[in-house]
């Protein structure tokens, strides 16, 4: 007997929402991590590209993760590219502008401190790329070398630079308190 | 299993860095702390829903209804123009005239020459000179003239004109003269331009299928330019 189609098209449906939720802050805090503009719009993105692709996907939880992350990272990648081409702009510093309101992420993460993500963020980029995944992402050491088109070797050689990175930065920020 | 910043923190061998430990969980805590808003689109695709199968069903019998309704609105569209074209007298005077210049630029010269032999009526643009009544066809040797003759020939008796073709007079030869610009069938002798078809003598200019019979006298013209030889 063929199973119900409706039953299959709201099984699918229920996996691709639970994916979101568990998926979609880790994310969007990668993204952030790496300085993307409007990264709620990328998440976005990323998920509605997953949605597409989500029928095919092997490899069950994991499977899913590491495709999710695949895709951020290459919308990472666009995006830096898209930066570069841009002509250079002025920022503006919204620290120094009086008129400025906290939104509603920052609040959030001054909620929770917000000192640690910036200590990532003087990371360089591939040394970041793996700590923030292998930490915010919840790769493993095969995932995030998959997600990276990397050897598992070389993943892990910038996993150990990054993370004594970060150790001096945070024994630096010590020493400055 | 291991926690995993634990597992990360053992692959470097800084397992026993309790600071760098508790620096990565608050990376993971404030990066992780903000839920991010669907977009509608998203909030779409994660909403359940059933598979409607009759609904296929009834667009594909919609997508029929469409076509039927298109094809019924034009055939009605293309009987209302054509019936426009037929009922208006300036369309018909258009048609006949076109039908004319069309006719005149296929005559013979012989025909074109004709009116000085013009007997009885004077012949005028547009109408169709009523042959002289000639009678039931009387067979001829020489005069058969079945199947199609698309020259200017001789013919009498029945037969068909097509052709613009006016102001017929009924009844001088038995045959049906009308006005009008269409086709015209009937008895009748005559000269004429355009189609005739049927058993007919006269002379023609045009397309002639039939049977006729022998020479003899053809009167009418069509499209008012030939005069009726006989």
């Amino acid at each position: 007997m063929l199973p119900d189609s409706s039953a299959q098209v709201g099984a699918s449906t229920e996996r691709f929402s639970a994916a979101y939720r568990e998926l979609s802050p880790r994310v969007l805090g990668y993204l952030r991590s790496h300085g993307v503009d409007d990264p709620e719009a990328v998440t976005d993105d990323v998920f509605l590209a997953l949605h597409r692709r989500f029928g095919s996907i092997d490899g069950g939880d994991n499977g899913v993760r590491t495709l999710t992350f695949s895709i951020a990272h290459a919308r990472l990648v666009d995006s830096h590219r898209a930066r570069a081409r841009r002509p250079m702009h002025v920022p503006f510093d919204a620290e120094d502008d009086p008129r400025r309101s906290a939104s509603a992420e920052d609040d959030a993460i001054d909620a929770v401190g917000g000192g640690a993500t910036a200590l990532l963020t003087r990371l360089g980029d591939d040394q970041r790329q793996v700590v923030s995944l292998r930490v915010i992402a919840g790769l493993s050491l095969e995932e995030t070398a998959q997600v990276m088109d990397r050897s598992v070797g070389s993943i892990k050689q910038l996993q150990r630079r990054g993370l004594e990175s970060l150790r001096s930065l945070l024994a630096q920020e010590a020493i400055d308190v | 299993m291991s926690d995993p910043l634990d597992e990360l923190l053992a692959e470097s061998e800084l397992h026993d860095d309790l600071a760098l430990r508790a620096l990565l969980g608050d990376i993971q805590r404030e990066a992780t702390a903000v839920r991010p808003m669907p977009s509608a689109e998203l909030i779409s695709l994660m909403t359940p829903r059933r598979v409607r199968r009759p609904e296929t069903t009834r667009r594909a019998s919609g997508a029929r209804r469409a076509a039927i309704i298109t094809g019924i609105t034009l055939v009605g569209v293309l009987g209302l123009g054509a019936g426009a074209a037929a009922a208006s007298p300036e369309a018909r005077s258009m048609i006949g005239a076109g039908v004319a210049v069309i006719a005149h630029l296929f005559e013979p010269a012989a025909a074109v020459n004709a009116p000085a032999a013009t007997e009885g009526s004077t012949p005028s643009p547009g109408t169709v000179q009523s042959p002289e009544p000639s009678g039931p066809a009387t067979p001829s040797p020489s005069g058969d003239a079945s199947g199609a003759d698309h020259s200017a020939g001789k013919g009498e008796g029945a037969g068909s004109q097509n052709g613009a073709s006016n102001s017929g007079s009924p009844g001088q030869s038995g045959a049906t003269h009308g006005t009008g610009t269409g086709n015209q069938s009937g008895t009748g002798t005559g000269t004429s331009t355009g189609n005739q078809n049927g058993t007919g003598t006269g002379t023609g200019t045009g397309n002639q299928s039939g049977h006729g019979t022998g020479p003899g006298p053809g009167a009418g013209q069509g499209t008012g330019d030939p005069a009726p030889t006989r």
